[in-house]
């Protein structure tokens, strides 16, 4: 993700792929933890009542949320902002816009976990945006959920989008679907209604397991254009083999911003992109250090370097 | 000169159509593959990986008696890759006279434990080495609340199963006698398809416990796994039916996955063989459509 | 005020899951505990929702015979006998068992829901993950074009971690097994870690926009 404007340095960095390049080559270059896992612990692991150990964690919050704060008041200021192109999201729309012209609905699944997974919410926000599209295109939007808590959050999701963008009716309350809690009880219903109804446009967005080549080559098979997204790691290569566009891991917890445009949203997809940078300066200190210590193992370094692992 | 054509015609047709092979046609020659070698079965070699070999060497040397958390966390959609797993680790554990206490994080995993007693059991008790249940082993059965539930189970093995797949109250079974949390544990094990699995058990576990811990897992898995090996947070780990067969091998029981390893073999050297035909044919017809000065 | 509050109860709570992750305070986890308890049973209630829908809409197409109303009834009807089976085997196990196991429930593993669970729902569920060695295949066979430089790439580490994983690899070239390992512990590990990386910075921002109320899909009209 990207943004304009303000630091020089990140604007330079996320305007193309460069992060995303040095990311690699940063993790590349890290030593296995073992080689790092010598030393004691500086500091206790718990303070006034408070777990020390999962400071990296608070630190993590404390970076992102300053840094939100800041962009959003610059933001406020008048600073613009913009996003990369991400076809991914781009195809959302140009899907719905082909099951208009065919007459045909659009499947929308929002992942097969519950609502405690922050995937989950990442899909119910893009199914916000593009239950709003289907409305104003005025095209039948199918929601096939796995957790019965899912679908009720859907349907309220979706009557919010369809009330929004003008057209209540676009809301079918026979058209929001919860299906089975088991995994392929789930698959074989979603198959089914992607072989029976025949959606122009298949939409995951969310987590996905097992089933997600069942459900993307089942989509291919019936003609749909199918954009998936997910931060599920060992299900990313079979979304990028089976379906026309695949959003990977950050682009899918960035594609709500996207399509919003909102400046307070964006705003923090940029605070994202900084806490990344400031994470890349600590693995590179952090690789440092550990050549450091290879080379000249001494006891301040191994005190700094463990440090810096409890810290970050 | 209409012949010379005719037939460039006729090889660019034949082309196209294998370019987009009706994926049913490749079902076929799939199912006939793994048929024919399940009739006709050939052994090939197996080669074991550094992981496989690092998760052997663990549970090796376990002394007799330590107790072992064994989390059985698939079912049976995903029993063709993790069952041959699961009983050549049990087998292991229980013949170097482990405490192997099972329990499952899904539904459907408490009968894949019983499944699995029940051979590894009769096949110990046929050699002669009687294994008692409650005393040697253990089936608590299903916990839900995934990752809750593994902080209940570390915090308290008792209170989280108050009783166990049979019914017996948990506390008045011998092997459950003397120790209560995940501190008592000598070595975590996770036989997983998924979420719950494997992760969640380094996460809510191993890192909070500091405990041992390998695992087996389904091949999707297994390149998630990579990184919590390289930083020790897992001993080793077995990667689906291959990981297996190289277990097998390492525990000197050639069994279900050895026998699969050539069907594995030869369906992997067809995708290959597919792939490959697949992207010579596109490059002849991308090759006859440029010399007809055709925009690709 | 209708929009505030659920903003209010989503901020709410989440603050508070936050600071009972970052603290030991006996206070805080207890209620934390508490709120999480209420979610467990909220959650469980929802149950009866998704079973309703089910019904209504299914219901209806076959009342009204909608086309595929036959896969419809089937399922009701699957639907139905699973759950009296389950019902009877929890009276065995509760409500008989308890009168016969001095107090303690009776582990009843031959019941009906046993047997269908055995030989309706295992080799059901086995048969539809089994499709995936068939859509590996057809898949591959589609995705893996040297259309362009990283297509190529793509392509080339598929065919040597293929044949490298399996032992025929092995018998081909020496070589396989060592570079597939090496393509796995290496690049492997090392994309996995910044999409990774990526993904959790990711999870941050998307899970403080909806406790803060900055992101509220549910509330958009």
């Amino acid at each position: 993700m990207s943004g304009q404007g303000g630091n020089p340095f990140a604007r330079r960095m996320t305007r193309n792929t460069g992060v995303r390049t040095l990311a690699v080559l940063a993790a590349m270059c890290a030593l296995p933890a073992h080689v790092l896992g010598a030393s004691a612990r500086v500091l206790p692991k718990e303070w006034h009542h408070i777990d020390v150990e999962k400071l990296p964690v608070f630190i993590a919050l404390v970076l992102f949320g300053g840094f939100y704060l800041y962009l959003y008041r610059q933001m406020k200021a008048g600073r613009s902002m913009r996003l990369r192109r991400l076809p991914g999201i781009d195809a959302v729309e140009e899907a719905i816009a082909r099951a208009t012209e065919m007459g045909r609905p659009v499947l929308f699944i929002p992942g097969i976990n519950d609502i405690d997974d922050i995937q989950t919410l990442a899909g119910l926000n893009i199914l916000s945006h593009v239950a709003y599209i289907a409305a104003e295109y005025d095209t039948p939007l199918i929601v096939a959920c796995r957790r019965s808590v899912v679908l009720t959050i859907s349907e309220e999701v979706v009557k919010a989008a369809s009330l929004a963008a003008g057209r209540p009716e676009n809301y079918i309350p026979n058209n929001m679907r919860y299906l089975s809690d088991d995994q392929f009880a789930f698959t074989a219903g979603v198959n089914g209604i992607m072989l029976r109804e025949r959606p122009a446009s298949c939409i995951y967005q969310g987590c996905f397991y097992s089933e997600s080549l069942i459900l993307a080559e089942t989509g291919y098979v019936s003609g749909a254009i199918q954009v998936a997204g997910t931060a599920n790691v060992a299900q990313l290569p079979f979304f990028v083999a089976a379906c026309d566009f695949t959003l990977i891991g950050e682009e899918f917890f960035a594609a709500s911003a996207y399509l919003s445009r909102d400046p307070t949203v964006v705003a923090s997809i940029e605070a994202a992109d900084w806490l990344k940078m400031a994470y890349l300066l600590v693995i590179f200190l952090g690789v440092a250090l550990a050549t450091a210590l290879a080379l000249f193992p001494q006891a301040e370094i191994a005190t700094l370097l463990e440090l810096l692992k409890e810290i970050f | 000169m209409t012949e010379r054509n005719d037939k460039v015609g006729i090889w660019e047709r034949w082309l196209s159509a294998f370019v987009s092979l009706d994926r049913r046609w490749i079902f076929l020659i799939v199912a006939s593959v793994v048929v024919f070698f399940l009739i006709v079965p050939v052994s090939m070699p197996v080669t074991v990986s550094e992981q496989v070999r690092a998760m052997y060497e663990t549970i090796e040397a376990l002394p007799a008696g330590a107790r072992v958390h064994l989390s059985i966390d698939y079912g049976p959609g995903s029993e063709a890759e993790l069952w041959p797993q699961h009983i050549a680790i049990l087998r292991q554990l229980l013949e170097k006279d482990c405490k192997v206490i099972c329990s499952s994080l899904w539904t459907d995993g408490p009968p894949m434990i019983e499944k699995a007693f029940t051979v590894v059991v009769g096949q110990l008790e046929k050699e002669g080495k009687k294994k008692v249940r409650g005393v040697d082993y253990v089936n608590l059965g299903f916990k839900a609340g995934d990752r809750v539930a593994i902080t209940k189970i570390g915090s308290s093995f008792k209170e989280t199963f108050p009783t166990d797949y049979q019914g017996n109250p948990t506390s008045a079974l011998p092997i459950m006698q003397g120790w209560d949390t995940y501190r008592d544990i000598d070595l975590l094990i996770t036989i997983a398809v998924g979420d719950p699995g494997a992760v969640e058990y380094i996460q809510q576990a191993q890192s909070r416990y500091n405990i041992p811990m390998v695992a087996g897992v389904t091949a999707v898995i297994s390149p998630q796994l990579y990184p919590y090996y390289q930083s020790r947070n897992l001993r080793g780990f077995l990667g689906g039916l291959a990981g297996a067969a190289e277990y097998e091998k390492l525990v000197g029981r050639p069994g279900y996955a050895t026998r699969g390893m050539f069907i594995q073999s030869a369906v992997h050297l067809l995708i290959v063989g597919l792939v490959l035909a697949g992207n010579v044919a596109q490059f002849a017809l991308w090759s006859m459509r440029r010399k007809r000065g055709e925009r690709l | 005020m209708r929009n505030k509050i659920p903003v209010f109860i989503s901020a709410f709570v989440g603050i508070f899951m936050i600071l009972k992750y970052f603290s030991t305070y006996p206070a805080i986890k207890r209620v934390a505990d508490e709120l999480e308890q209420w979610g467990v049973i909220t959650l469980s209630f929802s149950i009866v929702l998704g079973v309703l829908n089910l019904i209504k809409i299914n219901l209806k197409a076959v009342v009204e015979r909608k086309k595929d109303w036959g896969y419809k009834l089937l399922l009701l009807v699957s639907m139905f006998t699973m759950m009296i089976a389950g019902g009877v085997k929890w009276y065995l196990e509760e409500v008989r068992g308890r009168q016969v196991n001095q107090g303690l429930p009776l582990a009843v593993h031959d019941s009906l829901f046993d047997f269908m669970f055995d030989h309706v729902y295992f080799p059901l569920s086995a048969t539809i993950f089994a499709l995936l060695a068939f859509y590996v295949a057809s898949a591959a066979f589609r995705a893996f074009r040297a259309k362009n430089l990283h297509a190529t790439l793509l392509l080339i580490a598929a065919v040597i971690v293929m044949i490298g994983r399996v032992p025929v690899g092995g018998a081909i070239w020496k070589g396989f097994p060592w570079l597939q390992e090496w393509i796995m512990t290496w690049p492997n590990t090392a994309g996995q870690r910044a999409i990774q990386i990526g993904a959790a910075i990711g999870m941050i921002a998307t899970g403080l926009r909806v406790i803060l109320g900055i992101e509220k899909p549910y509330l958009k009209g």
